[in-house]
């Protein structure tokens, strides 16, 4: 007599079988490649919907750090201090190195997290090193590596600038489905896909420079009606930058420095003049070694 | 149907969140930790889409790697191992195609398994149904893989692998039907379940 097979049965069990532990030689080459591959540097905007009480804490213990340095660096100085702390040299200093003590064990980037006074900074993104001026009081870089911030989101008055990174090439096609294509060849192909991201309307590409190199500048802003909100509207692919708001003009540079395509970002929430002139002169104050 | 993902409520999701935490900020030895933590689960993966265990080494070590560089663009803490999911299917897609671009006239041999004892499977079925999965398209397996083997519903399957839910459907359908029509004709036809793996 035939015993009734269950397909689906059958089916899980043939699925069942086989390998289901990763040999240890593995992570051991593992572990040598992530040691040689450094993180790609992410510019994105500075909120973050799901942030968890550990990156508010940290925030937060920075903020108020970095509130006490400026405090500190107010108070008048002299003989007639009374029991205050000489205040620290390194912060926030211009001309200093934008990250004055990177451990021996993290990449050779350098940027300065803190409050950005008036001044010349010096730091290496991607192992890229630059310098750049920043015209006037009121940014800073709380949040991510290589991005500027000033203003109160999500008002005009909010803006942030992604300084030199490297270029993934990847354009979205369905921002709102976070789907996007890898666009390869040159800083003119990658510029000119970045006019094609629907639901944006752009301007450019236009020639101009970053550093003294030949860059492309595109223009975009949003379209009122796109089918979902800004912060899922993602322009790059899943993950990537999105607009601060439906309001946002934001301006994206590629151009090409030994070889390799890197981008300069920067998102205006709103109408502001003076706050575009800042981001104009920090941008146009670049300059690489 | 068992859920073998990672209970993100639990205490191995907890730990995960903060080794990616860690991770995002440099930290080589968190992303070692949490490596660990998946790596098993991927190979499980890996092995099921490619049949192949070499192939799968090497798929899951290029996800993991790809994961480590490009963990700054993950979002979400908790979405880690859906993210690290959909770059591991990729990968086993990439493997594949490198595979079968050098391989073209390399006999195919059976899979090596190490079987446990059971009485559900005979070795015919094991053949056919082999036979069945490795005429399947990548596209299917994965699917399978991740529906049937992991026990996703279709909804999580269609985010983990960024499809629409009705390609999950489509392509669950159409694994399903190649692999009971396996089973029927080796029920019906027990000589062919003689031949052996081409």
């Amino acid at each position: 007599m035939t015993v009734p097979r269950d397909p689906e049965l059958l089916i899980r069990a043939f699925l069942d079988e086989g390998q289901t532990v990763l040999p240890d030689h593995v992570y051991d080459v593992l572990r040598s490649d992530i040691d040689r591959t450094r993180q790609r540097v992410v510019i994105g905007p500075w909120r973050t919907p799901d942030m968890n009480s550990f990156a508010k804490l940290a925030i937060a213990a920075a903020a108020v750090v970095a509130v006490a340095l400026v405090g500190i660096n107010l108070l008048p100085r002299g003989s007639n201090d009374v029991g205050g702390p000489p205040a620290p040299s390194a912060s926030s200093s211009p001309s200093a190195p934008a990250s004055p003590s990177a451990s021996p064990s993290a990449s050779a980037d350098s940027w300065h997290g803190g409050i950005y006074d008036v001044g010349r900074y010096e730091a290496t993104l991607g192992g890229v090193p630059f310098s750049f001026t920043v015209p006037a009081k009121g940014w800073n870089s709380f949040r991510y590596t290589g991005m500027l911030e000033k203003g109160a989101y999500p008002t005009a008055s909010y803006a942030w600038i992604g300084m030199p990174y490297r270029d993934n090439g990847v354009v979205g096609t369905d921002p709102c489905a976070g789907k996007a294509k890898y666009v390869g060849g040159s800083v003119d192909d990658l510029a000119t896909a970045w006019t094609t991201i629907p639901g944006t309307e752009a301007v450019g590409p236009t020639d101009t420079t970053i550093g003294g190199i030949p860059a492309k500048l595109v223009v975009l802003t949003i379209h009122p009606d796109i089918a979902c909100a800004p912060n899922q509207f993602m322009l790059f692919g899943p993950g990537s930058n999105y607009p601060n708001a439906l309001t946002s003009t934001i301006r994206t540079w590629a151009f090409e420095k030994d070889g390799i395509r890197f981008n300069v970002y920067s998102d205006q929430a709103g109408p502001n003049a003076s706050l575009a002139q800042e981001i104009e002169q920090i941008v146009d104050s670049i300059s690489f070694e | 149907v068992i859920d073998r993902d990672i209970d993100r409520s639990g205490k191995e999701g907890r730990v995960q969140r903060v080794l990616v935490d860690q991770a995002k900020r440099g930290d080589r030895e968190a992303f070692d930790a949490l490596a660990r933590m998946a790596g098993d689960r991927c190979m499980a993966i890996a092995c099921r889409i490619l049949r192949d265990a070499d192939l799968a080494q090497d798929a899951v070590q290029a996800a993991l790697l790809t994961a480590w560089r490009e963990l700054r663009t993950l979002r979400d803490p908790d979405r880690f191992e859906p993210w690290l999911h959909r770059i591991l299917t990729n990968a086993c897609y990439t493997e594949a195609r490198r595979r079968k671009r050098w391989s073209q006239q390399i006999r195919v041999l059976p899979v090596e398994w190490t079987y446990a004892p059971d009485e559900i499977l005979t070795v015919h079925d094991r053949d056919q149904l082999e036979r069945a999965f490795r005429r399947l398209t990548l596209e299917q397996r994965a699917v399978l893989v991740f529906h049937v083997y992991l026990g996703l519903p279709m909804s999580e399957v269609a985010d983990r692998l960024d499809i629409p839910i009705g390609t999950v459907k489509s392509r669950l359908h159409n694994a399903t039907s190649a692999l009971r029509a396996s089973i029927d004709a080796d029920a019906r036809t027990p000589s062919s379940t003689q031949e052996r793996l081409a």
